[in-house]
Order: C-alpha cells, then sequence, then structure tokens
C-alpha cells in the first residue's frame, strides 16, 4: 500500500503533498464464517459474507491488498499518484516528473513538464494519475518523484519523494538440447523461484524460434490432464461447456520451489539449414491473482553445433504405399559440402 | 545458404538466466493521456465528516433491552450483540434448565457468540465445561424421564464442525484430519440411511436437529424419533406430513456432508493450496453441476488463482444454465473477467448493472469503487463507499468495506483521522459485535 518515503522538505512548509500507492490487483476475501443450522437456537447466522453458499468462504467482495506485497521481473509495475493542495491558497506552474531508476536504467514514468505545467492548482483540488511501467531488471528499483510549483506568493517550491522497492526472479528455465536423428529437442525446465513461495499460474509457454524453424509443441497444448477434469468431462457439464477449453490451462500451476518440464522440437524448413547455433528464445508468461501477468524472454538458445558431415544423403519423396516385389521410386537429395566436387555412383 | 556459425563454440551454459531485451526508453513518455487524468473533488475544506452526519443516532441493543428468554436471545443474536448474548447466556443458565438438551443449546449459542469475538480459548473452555460429545451424560438416553424414546447425542451437530475448526485455531491441530473424520461419519449415515432408511417408521413426529447418531458405537442407533417434548423451551417438531423422516434425514446429511467439504475447502483456499481447493470444488460441482452459484464459486476461486481461462469457462456455464444476459450473477462474473483483463470501465458497467437491479447489493457497489481507484477516480472511489454507508448503516458495515474505505482515504490524503473517526463511530453504533477495528488502521 503506501510506500515508504523519504521526504525532502518538512511538510508544514510545503503546499502539496503527493501520495502514492502500488496498484496491484485486488483479491477476492476470504473468510471462514461460524457455522449454525437452522434448527439450532442462533439458526442461520448472519453471514458476515452474504453468500448463497454457507461455508464456502471465497466471498464476492474484492478487496484492496494489505500491503505492497511482491513484485516480480516481467510483470508490470502500476501505480496510483494524488498531488494534493492541502494548502489555503492556490498554487501555480506546478511540474510533476516520476521517474523509475535502478543502477543501471532510468525509465521516465510521467512527466508533466515546465513546457505545459498545471497552470493553477487550486486550494483544496487534487490531481490523480495511473503510471505502468513493465518491470525488466531485478534488484533494487527506485521510484523518484520531484514536484515543482511556485506557491501564491511567488516562492518557488520543490520537494522530492522517493520509494524503493524491490523486484525478485520469480522463475528459472534450465535448457537442454537433444540433438537426435528424428529432430531438435528441446527440453526445458521451469522452477518457481519464488521466495516467499508464491504459487504461479502459468499461462503460456513458447518458443520464438529464428525464421528457419518450425516449432512443435509437445506438451498437450501445454498441460497435462488431472483425472478429475476427465472426470468432469464426462458428466452433464459436457453439454454446458466447451470441453476442450474447461481442461485446457486447468493444471498449469507452479507452486513455490516446484519446477515443470516442457518439450519442444525445432523442425527444420530446410533440411539442410539445421545446422546453426542459435534456435530461438524461450518466453514464459504467467499469471497471478486475479489476472496481474508477467512475461519473460530467455536468452538466446545455443546449441553446439555437431561436426557435419561433409556428404549428407536426405531422402526426399518416398510412396506413401509400397507394395511387395513392385518397383517403386525414392528420390534423394545428395548435398556436397566439400568444395570439390565428386562424381556419383549407385549401387 | 547456411548461417554463419560462431567462430569460437561456445560451451552451453547449464542454465539459461533471465534477461530480458534492453530497449530504448523514450524519455518523454507521455503517460498522463486524457482519461488518466482527474480533478479531485472540490473544496476539501469544510465538514470532514460529512456523510456520517445524516446516519441516524442508533443505541446498540443490551441485554437489559431483552426478555430473559429465547426470544431475547435470538433478537441479540441476529443483531450480532454477542457480548449481550453471552451474559444472557450465563443468566439464563443459572435458572436450572430443565431439559438437559436445552442448557447445551444455550451453551452453543454462547460458543457461537465466543467465536464471532475470535475468543477461541473461550469457546474452547465452553466445550470443556460440555466435555465428551458422545459420553452418557450428554446422551438423551440417560435421561429416558424426559426424553422416553430417544437415543443419540444432544449436541448440536455443528458444534462437531467448530470443535475441528477450534483445533486449527488454538494451533493444537492444523491438520485437517478432524474435518475428515467427521466427513467419513457424514457418509457412514447417509450409506446407513440409504440401506435402511425405508424401514423407519412414518408415524412418529421428527426433529431433525435430534438425529445424531452416535459416534463410536459399532452400530448407529436408528431410532431416532421423539415425540414432542412438551415444556421443552427449544425444541419445535416438524410436523410436515408430507415429509417423512428418511426424505428429511438424508437431506440433512447430505447438507452436513457439503458443509463440511466447503469448510475444507475454505481452508485450502486460506492456505493458498489451489490445486486442492480446486480439485474438491470440481467435485461439488459434479454432483450440482446445475448450481450457478456453486459454479460461479469455480469461476472466482480460478481468478484468484490466476487462471483467467479457466474462469472464463465456468462462467459461461453459468450464462448457460441461467439464460438471461442481463441477470445480476451474469454481470458480476463478467465484472471479474473484465477486471481481469484490465478492462476496468467495462468492469464498473457490468457492477452498475447490477446495482441496477439490486440497489442493496452491497458486493457489487464495493467491486465498482475498487474498479473506480484503478481507472484513476479515487474521489469516485470514495464517495461510491461513503454513499453506501450512508445509505445503509445497518448492513454495510463490513470490514471487508471499511478496510477499503480506509485504504482510499490514506491515499486520498495525509489528514484522514477525521474521517477514519467519524467511520469508526458509525461502526461503533451498528456494526456487530465481532467487527475488528484494526481494519481502521488509525
Amino acid at each position: 500500500v503506501e510506500m515508504a518515503t523519504k521526504v525532502a522538505e518538512s511538510k508544514e512548509a510545503q503546499s502539496l503533498t503527493l501520495k502514492v500507492m502500488r496498484l496491484a490487483k485486488p483479491s477476492f476475501q476470504v473468510s471462514l464464517p461460524v457455522l449454525s443450522e437452522s434448527t439450532d437456537l442462533p439458526g442461520i447466522l448472519p453471514l458476515e459474507q452474504p453468500s448463497s453458499l454457507e461455508a464456502l468462504g471465497i466471498s464476492e467482495f474484492l478487496t484492496l491488498p494489505h500491503n505492497f506485497g511482491t513484485i516480480f521481473l516481467g510483470e508490470t509495475f502500476t501505480s496510483y499518484l494524488s498531488l494534493h493542495n492541502h494548502s489555503l491558497y492556490d498554487v501555480k506552474d506546478v511540474t510533476l516528473k516520476a521517474e523509475l531508476q535502478t543502477t543501471n536504467l532510468k525509465a521516465c514514468l510521467l512527466e508533466i513538464a515546465s513546457g505545459a505545467p498545471i497552470a493553477t492548482f487550486r486550494s483544496g483540488d487534487s490531481q490523480d494519475y495511473v503510471v505502468h511501467h513493465q518491470v525488466k531488471e531485478s534488484g533494487i528499483h527506485i521510484l523518484v518523484c520531484t514536484v515543482n510549483y511556485s506557491k501564491h506568493d511567488g516562492e518557488k517550491k520543490f520537494f522530492r519523494k522517493y520509494f524503493k522497492f524491490q523486484v525478485a526472479v520469480p522463475l528459472t528455465v534450465k535448457t537442454q538440447i537433444h540433438d537426435l536423428q528424428q529432430g531438435i529437442f528441446l527440453e526445458a525446465s521451469v522452477s518457481n523461484v519464488t521466495v516467499p513461495p508464491t504459487p504461479l499460474f502459468i499461462d503460456q509457454v513458447k518458443i520464438e524460434p529464428l525464421p528457419i524453424f518450425n516449432i512443435v509443441d509437445l506438451n498437450n497444448n501445454g498441460n497435462a490432464l488431472s483425472p478429475i477434469s476427465e472426470e468432469i468431462s464426462n458428466s452433464n457439464l459436457r453439454t454446458s461447456m466447451d470441453r476442450e477449453k474447461f481442461l485446457e490451462n486447468s493444471t498449469a500451476y507452479i507452486k513455490g520451489g516446484d519446477t515443470r518440464l516442457y518439450l519442444f522440437r525445432f523442425d527444420p524448413k530446410n533440411p539442410q539449414q539445421k545446422n546453426v547455433g542459435v534456435l530461438g528464445r524461450l518466453e514464459v508468461s504467467w499469471r497471478s491473482q486475479l489476472g496481474d501477468a508477467g512475461k519473460i524472454t530467455s536468452a538466446p538458445i545455443e546449441r553446439k553445433l555437431v561436426n557435419q558431415s561433409e556428404l549428407d544423403l536426405i531422402p526426399k519423396e518416398i510412396p506413401k504405399e509400397i507394395r511387395l516385389e513392385m518397383p517403386f521410386t525414392l528420390a534423394c537429395i545428395f548435398a556436397d559440402l566439400k568444395q570439390s566436387s565428386i562424381t556419383l555412383r549407385m549401387s | 545458404m547456411t548461417d554463419n556459425p560462431p567462430s569460437t563454440m561456445p560451451k552451453i551454459p547449464p542454465r539459461t538466466v533471465f534477461e530480458t531485451p534492453t530497449d530504448s526508453f523514450d524519455r518523454h513518455h507521455p503517460l498522463a493521456s486524457a482519461g488518466e487524468v482527474t480533478v479531485g473533488s472540490a473544496s476539501e475544506r469544510g465538514s470532514v465528516a460529512d456523510f456520517v452526519v445524516d446516519i441516524p443516532n442508533r443505541v446498540r441493543l443490551t441485554l437489559e433491552d431483552v426478555p430473559a428468554n429465547v426470544d431475547g436471545l435470538k433478537q441479540l443474536m441476529t443483531r450480532g450483540c454477542w457480548r449481550s448474548t453471552i451474559k444472557l447466556v450465563d443468566k439464563m443458565l443459572d435458572h436450572e434448565t430443565k431439559y438437559p438438551h436445552d442448557a447445551i443449546a444455550l451453551r452453543f449459542c454462547k460458543i457461537v457468540a465466543h467465536m464471532q469475538m475470535k475468543q477461541y480459548k473461550a469457546a474452547s473452555d465452553e466445550l470443556d465445561v460440555i466435555g465428551d460429545f458422545d459420553a452418557l451424560k450428554n446422551s438423551y438416553e440417560t435421561y429416558p424421564q424426559h426424553y422416553p424414546n430417544i437415543k443419540g447425542s444432544m449436541v448440536p451437530f455443528s458444534l462437531r464442525i467448530t470443535k475441528a475448526e477450534l483445533a486449527y485455531f488454538l494451533k493444537t491441530d492444523a491438520s485437517l484430519d478432524l474435518f475428515y473424520q467427521l466427513l467419513a461419519f457424514c457418509r457412514n449415515e447417509i450409506t446407513h440411511l440409504k440401506t435402511h432408511g425405508h424401514k423407519l417408521a412414518e408415524n412418529y413426529i421428527t426433529d431433525p436437529s435430534i438425529i445424531d447418531a452416535v459416534t463410536s458405537l459399532p452400530s448407529p442407533s436408528s431410532s431416532h424419533f421423539r415425540k414432542s417434548a412438551a415444556g421443552s423451551i427449544t425444541t419445535s417438531a416438524s410436523e410436515d406430513p408430507l415429509r417423512g423422516p428418511y426424505t428429511e434425514s438424508l437431506e440433512l446429511w447430505t447438507q452436513r456432508e457439503t458443509k463440511i467439504i466447503f469448510t475444507i475447502i475454505t481452508r485450502f483456499i486460506q492456505e493458498r493450496e489451489f490445486p486442492l481447493a480446486i480439485q474438491l470444488l470440481q467435485e461439488q460441482v459434479t454432483k450440482h453441476p446445475t448450481d450457478p452459484n456453486l459454479l460461479s464459486s469455480l469461476g472466482r476461486l480460478y481468478l484468484q488463482m490466476g487462471s483467467v481461462k479457466s474462469a472464463i469457462v465456468a462462467f459461461k456455464a453459468v450464462e448457460t444454465l441461467i439464460s438471461d444476459p442481463d441477470s445480476p450473477l451474469v454481470h458480476m462474473n463478467s465484472g471479474y473477467i473484465s477486471l481481469a483483463s484490465d478492462q476496468f470501465t467495462t468492469a464498473i458497467q457490468h457492477f452498475q448493472a447490477v446495482i441496477e437491479k439490486n440497489p442493496k447489493d452491497l458486493a457489487a457497489t464495493n467491486n465498482k469503487a475498487i474498479c473506480l481507484l484503478y481507472t484513476c477516480d479515487l474521489s469516485g472511489a470514495i464517495a461510491t463507499l461513503e454513499d453506501l454507508i450512508k445509505k445503509d448503516p445497518e448492513e454495510s458495515l463490513h470490514e471487508v468495506i471499511v478496510f477499503n474505505l480506509c485504504t482510499l482515504y490514506d491515499l486520498k490524503s495525509d489528514n484522514n483521522a477525521d474521517k477514519k473517526k467519524a467511520v469508526m463511530s458509525v461502526a461503533a453504533k451498528f456494526a456487530p459485535d465481532s467487527f475488528d477495528f484494526s481494519v481502521l488502521k488509525l
């Protein structure tokens, strides 16, 4: 909620205040109601959270976050800024700048500059802003807000506020490449390394390959089907719900400390062109409470190049049906990667 | 034509550490675009506690205002006057109660009051006074002079659930074993009823609250019927001739089974064990596929966990069941999805649609206020909640609503103590005794 601040000047001297609050998504209020039956003396108790389902504590009420919470690399930092004139007089020429700083980068989130300031800011008025920024680095971030204005008597004032927060790394990925005859396989293990352990709902794991490759996703559309999902699919529910969509993504969930494995195959569009060092990038996107989204992209995935043989025979076309004792045509490509020319002979 | 491989073969790093491609930042990123800027409400001077001024005064109900009997007790409990409930029960227990089960029923009220006030040790002490639920002193058959034809425990079933919950609150047993034991017991009863139920005689009057089988006897007694005990202050036999004892019993035990499962699910949700909670709730949905409220809860649970796609499917099933695209439930669910998809204005429209149909819907108004904040309308959000409290102080003083309002006050300005104190005074008058004043963050 309210982030820790360091105010540059004492507040009494200032006419304006700036309040900042992180806007993580709200969540559903959860409670455990006290139970009683209708034939008991207390009767059905007035429930604290109105719900037609006594005892099921996931209510319909949304609640604002109780604290700043954690923010992960790849998520979007959203914040509410409220500038308020708490003095008795109007102020003039108000400028505001909000910047997000890390050791390496400075991102400007909001700027009301002196070129086009707020000309008059009346006593008692507020001016609100919502800023967004996708967090691209982990570690310490500082939101620096600078406000300049002129008091009614012409005195120029300024103040600066600092809000510090940590961005943690939520996931680590290990990749292993298996260069097999059947194809180039990529095994990716995605680990939830959040501290404190926070469950993450994996929306999608996909590969952005180099254009010379097609990707085959070997993961059942990204999920294993749980037995319960199977059971539900056989019930009446199937008539009112689209079966495929209901089962999709219902279990792609990584608890803090757990790891999930994913498998992909790279198919070179041109069989001759498969010997490259870089295959592409892995992209993982996830959701947490009420849809708060995050996405990270890996460094380019590299693989060790195999010593390629200088000559290669690649089958290109073969008939669908081959009958015994009847001749058939087999089309091949003979690749010669040597510089010198050679003569072919079949036997 | 092949790509040029790098001249040095890099060793495959065993771990791909995440880095994101660096962007060149647009230093003059204009984020204060139209729609994100609101000028706050006009002058903040003037009465800081405007909205509470019109709220009528109200004196809390106390012990002296109600008769010293069951009716009085019910009045206190309905209004959430738990402190007075405890005192009245003590007063009534001082007088000898003719029927032993009445004493237990009264103590049950006291335990409920303690639980509401989160006074878990006190609740546990009262349970100790009752003692072993299945002991002879707590069984009907020990008192044949009062209950000639009844067997079983006099302890209301809800107390068994409460006892299991207390083990968690007092940290004597954080596991769910007690709940699963109760669950097994319920299922046993249901199976027993289904096999032998048809044999139950029809000409007895039954009072379902007394159909509590003994837990540890090898064969649960099946003669749970009684004629109405004249003079008892608490029981009222149901005399509907159309409903046989079997149907009522079966319904009752099935409801209890469901209640226990819901309690287990809630516990999983509180501990963020979402896959387990989802699994159990999905099972319930399979059992009751035509319950739109149950399906909606499943949708909300999916959202809480982060699975927006599954939530959408669950809510679509609700729409199909209700087949009225304009129903409040459908709008609420659509509101949640819009919120999860960052479409805050659409979410507001949905919640507003609910409010128009049910002006007293607290959740819809609360949720609308929250969405207003996300559309950069802090003043609108505050006004919505203040309005809600002003219009209906009797019903609207839920902790979550007050917490949200006070969080908004904190964002609005540093001089919010007066406003919070005003809210506190309204809460002191209208909220139940169980209201947790720490949500005000004074």
